[in-house]
Parts: C-alpha cells; sequence; structure tokens
C-alpha cells in the first residue's frame, strides 16, 4: 500500500517507519475494540501526506510503453510481466485522491465506511471518489489493450 | 431498485458494505438485469486484477522492520534509563516492537507475508475470516434461517448442503456473500459456542478453484495450506467448491474439512 502511494520506495518505508513510531508513542489514543489496522493506516496515510513528497511526482513513462510493449507476450488472463505493468500504470495515472480509495477498498479489503473514518471525510465522498477511480482506472487498461492489440496487428 | 440506484449503491456492494435489506434487492435487481449483471462482473474483474498486481509484488519488508525495530528499541531504552519502569511495562515494550514489525510488513504489502506460491483466493479467505469472524468488523450478516437458506438458493447452494455442515456440536451462526478475489462467495460462519470456522461456498459452475490437485484424498483434488493467520482447506463436491477457513490447529482445521467434507 505505502509502495502504492508513496513518491519512491525510500518515501514508502520512511512513511511506514514514521507511522509506526507514531503510532507506539501515541497507543494510549487508541480506543481498544476498535480497528486497530485501520487506526495504522490512518495514521499512514497522514504521514504520506505530511511527507509531502508522493504520488503526482511520480514520472510517467507514456513513449516508451510502446516500444516496451512491442516485442512482449500478450496474454488475455493472468498476471504476465506486461499485464502488471500495465496495471501499475493504469493505477499510477489515477489522482492521489482516487488512488487511495481503489487501493483502501480493492487492495487492502476496506469497506467504504472503514475508508471514510481512515480518511477523515464523508461516506459520500469516499462513494463517489471510488466510482468515479474505477472508471477511470477501467478505461485507462481498456485503452491500453486495444493499443496492444494494435501493436501486436502492426507487429505480425 | 433502479440501474441508477444500482450504480449508485455499487461502490457499497463491491466492499461488501450494503446491508442486508439493500443487498438482497441489489441482488435481485442483477438476476434480472444483465447490463448491471454485466456491470458489477467487470468491476470486480478489474478489483481483482488490481490486487493481484499489488500483491504479487514481493518487495522485502526486513529493511524497514529491521529500522522500526532499532529505532522502538533505542526509545524503549531511553525511556527506561529516564523512569523506572516495570517489569510487565518493559514487557508491553517488547511485545510491542514485534508487533510493530508485523505491522509494517501489513502497511508495506503482503508480498512478504503471503507466499507467492499459495493462490490469492485462499490468502483473501483467510484474510476475510481474520477481519470479520477473529476480529468481528461490522459487516451486514444474516443470521435467520429462511433469508440464509434464500440467500443460498440465489447462489446455486441447496438447504440441505448448509444444513449438512452444521455436525461436530457446530451450529450455522451466521452468513453473508463475501468477494474472494473478485468472485462472489457464500460465507457461512460456524460456531460451537467458543470456536468458531468459516466456510466460503460458491456453486462450481463458476470454475475451479486453484490448486485442488496438489494433494488428493479419495479421488477428489483438496488444497491445504498454512498461512500466518489460519489454516484453509479447500476441495470441490457435488457441484460446490468449498473453501474452509479456521485459526485453530492444522490438525483442527484438517478434522472439520473432513467432517465438511463428509457432511456434503
Amino acid at each position: 500500500m505505502a509502495r502504492r502511494l508513496a513518491a519512491d520506495p525510500a518515501a514508502a518505508e520512511d512513511a511506514v517507519q514514521e507511522a509506526l513510531l507514531r503510532a507506539w508513542r501515541s497507543f494510549d489514543q487508541f480506543k481498544p475494540g476498535t480497528n486497530a489496522r485501520a487506526w495504522l493506516f490512518q495514521i499512514m496515510i497522514r504521514e504520506l501526506y505530511a511527507q509531502g513528497r508522493r504520488l503526482h511526482s511520480r514520472p510517467q513513462l507514456e513513449p516508451l510503453d510502446i516500444e516496451m510493449d512491442k516485442g512482449a507476450p500478450l496474454s488475455s488472463a493472468g498476471t504476465g510481466f506486461v499485464e502488471a505493468a500495465e496495471v501499475n500504470r493504469a493505477l499510477y495515472a489515477l489522482s492521489p485522491a482516487h488512488r487511495t480509495v481503489l487501493l483502501l477498498t480493492a487492495v487492502e479489503g476496506f469497506t467504504c465506511r472503514e475508508v471514510a473514518q481512515i480518511l477523515s471525510v464523508p461516506i459520500g465522498t469516499v462513494m463517489s471518489r471510488l466510482s468515479r477511480a474505477r472508471q477511470t482506472f477501467r478505461e485507462r487498461l481498456e485503452q491500453m489493450a486495444t493499443r496492444n492489440e494494435y501493436v501486436r496487428q502492426e507487429a505480425s | 431498485m433502479t440501474c441508477s440506484e444500482i450504480a449508485e449503491l455499487m461502490p457499497l456492494y463491491l466492499c461488501g458494505d450494503l446491508e442486508a435489506m439493500r443487498a438482497t434487492a441489489f441482488a435481485a435487481h442483477l438476476d434480472a438485469c444483465a447490463d448491471c449483471a454485466q456491470t458489477v462482473k467487470r468491476e470486480q474483474y478489474y478489483d481483482a486484477r488490481l490486487r493481484e498486481t499489488v500483491l504479487s509484488d514481493t518487495a522485502g519488508s526486513e529493511k524497514v522492520t529491521h529500522r522500526v525495530r532499532e529505532r522502538l528499541a533505542t526509545e524503549a531504552r531511553a525511556s527506561i534509563s529516564r523512569h523506572r519502569v516495570s517489569r510487565s511495562a518493559r514487557r508491553f515494550i517488547a511485545v510491542t516492537i514485534g508487533v510493530a514489525a508485523a505491522f509494517a510488513v501489513c502497511l508495506l504489502g503482503y508480498g512478504g507475508v503471503l507466499s507467492p506460491q499459495v493462490p490469492h483466493v485462499y490468502a483473501a479467505a483467510v484474510q476475510d475470516h481474520q477481519l470479520e469472524v477473529i476480529e468481528h468488523q461490522p459487516r451486514p450478516w444474516l443470521d435467520d434461517p429462511d433469508e440464509i437458506a434464500q440467500l443460498a438458493q440465489r447462489q446455486g447452494i441447496s438447504l440441505e448442503n448448509i444444513s449438512a455442515l452444521a455436525g461436530q456440536g457446530y451450529h450455522l451462526d451466521r452468513a453473508k456473500i463475501c468477494l474472494l478475489s473478485g468472485e462472489a462467495f457464500l460465507h457461512l460462519v460456524y460456531s460451537n459456542g467458543s470456536l468458531q470456522f468459516s466456510v466460503y461456498l460458491r456453486h462450481q459452475s463458476f470454475g475451479q478453484l486453484p490448486g485442488l490437485a496438489r494433494i488428493s484424498r479419495g479421488g477428489t483434488g483438496f488444497y491445504d495450506c498454512a498461512l500466518d493467520s489460519g489454516y484453509v482447506s479447500s476441495f470441490q463436491k457435488i457441484n460446490v467448491a468449498v473453501v474452509i477457513v479456521s485459526n485453530q490447529s492444522a490438525a483442527a482445521a484438517s478434522a472439520v474439512s473432513h467432517a465438511v467434507y463428509s457432511a456434503l
């Protein structure tokens, strides 16, 4: 999660380290019986925001992609290299806010209500961000699939 | 429920956040509306692809775990030297350091925890059982037997199968629909008053469960694996794919698995 939200792997590790230290120091603020995992994610995401060196600073490698994909195997299922790269590219193309809600729900398994608590926003905001994130993510992957099909036809 | 209401509620449905009444209405609409059903399947597919990609990232978390351990240990030593700290407080600090290391792995990603050899559906089942059954995170469960039967029938699973599972001193406690790797499963929780186990059921027409050929008992493919927070056993029988998760011992999990297999 941190690696997908931070500007680079070092920033992700720093955020996790600081989040854990912050959680340890403020453990008295944790309410027993509540969701410890959600509490930790809340601290980590705040830490990532506080770092101020995240998400949109990641460079986009669009011009290289077509060249990279030309000779690569294409598969309709599974998690081959090309597909994983495309999924990551579509994910990083999302805005930070949209990427966060999509990762928290689709990957980490939090409910919309839990995400609303983690991000301290109304649940309606989470729902609208999530709908928008899914739509953008899907459209991006479908565009890539169309482009790959074109490249494959050109190559053959 | 209209198609526009379906679109509005879809984020809640996909997160398993929809309460029982509206989830039932939602599912009924999907049964009747091919377009909305297709939209839901498409969203589940892309969610699953994202989850597979992120969770297959096996970049290690050892470095940050080590750094956190060192920082916490340094802070703990400083705290101990400043104050007289009781033996129980020292033990608490030691435990906290261990827990923090575990959470470092959690926050960075599951890659370091879950073996890439374990199919994601089983890892997802263990995580789901941990959060929803062991940690009791609030979810819209059904506990009325008639409603559970209706829910099961909509998934193509007969009532006899569900009733048959409640043996060995266990009874069916609650049920809901959940998503594992983007696929809908009927999640049943059985309890004997003190211990609980989860059974995830899916009609076989939705496809084979992964890894079942690895171990074979009595001609039926089984898959067993142990993860950090639970034991998984799965098999397919009478057109039903079954995934059982227990956080008891491996032997207890295996016994539950055999009991469920015999009961089906």
